[in-house]
């Protein structure tokens, strides 16, 4: 009974070894759909993007702690002056200057990553801006270690001067990445729509009416205003950051950018139309 | 004459009252337990089968790989205007989301808050 017990057990159990090798097999067999080179580097970054925002939204909140830390013990020192106090100034300070440095290499970086994943900037305007910030990071890096290698009160205060010093440069190039990312993203709307209204040229080609004649013209010229704006805003913005002055450009956004989203906006609204019309 | 029927003997009646007379006993007949022909060998065998089968079917249906999508080109076979303009109105769309995330009046890209003016003791 035993053995008849066996033979009908093994007989259960066969059929899933066999189809587990078949499946194993059958995954071997199927292809890996081949990806765009271009695609797969573009996801990279789009996660390393993801990645820096994460990192530095963390790093933030640590030097915001810290921040505080070291106004409790800055007021300690002030209030007694005693060798213990300017031990515990000193540790606080040296946290949260290192901190305070790696939240803008941080920064710098994910506004790197972001103007080279970006679609709607100029070459040699996204290269001139991530250079200037790769600057500004070395020196953040170079200050960092040699914060946390401080031990003098008083070279901490000469790091302290060091920073502020520096902080101009450091918001200038950062003004200067959020610009060319600003005007980038108006500009990849303005690309889209280009190529929305060629797909409805290619329809209209098939039939057309004067009132529909009308409206083409019209959402055209529009689009041809906008280009004219945007290629008068790139230069504007290209020679304020070649003079190191993208800080009144940024201190204008509004003002100077405002121009090209509401004639995006209109763009938009007459593309819909003709759509309707079709 | 009524007298003469009437039995008027009590003892008489008891006694022959046939009141712990047992009554016949039922023959029983013996209940035969048939014993069960053991199956042949070649139905283990059948039943097997089909349960490998079976299993087989399963794991088959499980198993099944899952239907690649192909990209093919479209066929448009009646051109009506619905679907041709359907990708189109796509693009129209995305470009209008990424159009809402550029607004000026909103600070995509901000400046870290931080305090630049840090230093332990005030005068510089």
């Amino acid at each position: 009974m035993k053995k008849k017990l066996l033979i009908f057990l093994s007989l259960l159990g066969l059929p899933f070894l066999i189809a587990g090798s078949l499946s194993s097999v059958m995954a071997q067999q199927v292809p890996e759909p081949v990806r765009n080179e271009e695609v797969v580097a573009r996801e990279r970054l789009e996660g390393e993007i993801e990645e820096l925002q994460t990192t530095y939204r963390g790093q933030l909140t640590e030097y915001r702690d810290a921040d505080k830390e070291f106004g409790i013990a800055k007021d300690q020192y002030h209030k007694l002056q005693t060798l213990a106090s300017i031990n515990k100034v000193s540790e606080a300070a040296r946290k949260v200057f290192a901190l305070r440095d790696q939240v803008l290499i941080t920064y710098l970086e994910l506004q790197r990553s972001r103007i080279i994943a970006s679609e709607g900037i100029e070459l040699s305007l996204k290269e001139l801006v991530v250079k200037r910030i790769e600057v500004e990071g070395r020196w953040l890096v170079d200050h960092k270690q040699r914060v946390e290698k401080m031990q003098d009160r008083s070279q901490f205060n000469s790091l302290a001067d060091e920073f502020t010093e520096k902080s101009d440069d450091f918001e200038e190039a950062s003004d200067q990445a959020a610009m060319i990312l600003s005007l980038g993203d108006l500009q990849d709307v303005y690309d889209r729509l280009v190529l929305v209204r060629k797909d409805i040229f290619d329809i209209e080609a098939q039939s057309s009416s004067s009132d529909r004649t009308r409206s083409s013209k019209e959402t055209d010229r529009m689009i041809t205003e906008v280009q004219a704006v945007l290629e008068k805003t790139w230069i504007d913005l290209g020679n304020n950051i070649k003079k190191d002055k993208a800080s009144s450009f940024s201190s204008n956004k509004v003002k100077n950018l405002d121009p090209i989203y509401s004639g995006l906006n209109k763009t938009t609204s007459f593309l819909r139309e003709l759509l309707r019309e079709l | 004459m009524i007298e003469e029927n009437y039995n008027q003997n009590q003892t008489q009646f008891s006694v022959d009252e046939p009141i712990l007379e047992k009554p016949p006993e039922a023959v029983l007949e013996e209940v035969v337990v048939a014993k069960k022909k053991p199956l042949p060998k070649y139905m283990y065998l059948i039943i097997g089968g089909v349960v490998f089968v079976l299993v087989i079917l399963i794991l088959a249906i499980i198993n099944r790989p899952k239907e690649q999508i192909i990209d093919e080109p479209e066929v448009v076979p009646t051109p009506t205007m619905t679907q041709e303009l359907s990708p189109i109105e796509k693009k129209l769309g995305v470009a209008e989301e990424k159009l809402d995330d550029a607004n000026p009046t909103t600070e995509k890209y901000p400046f870290p808050p931080i305090n630049a003016e840090l230093r332990i003791d005030e005068a510089r």
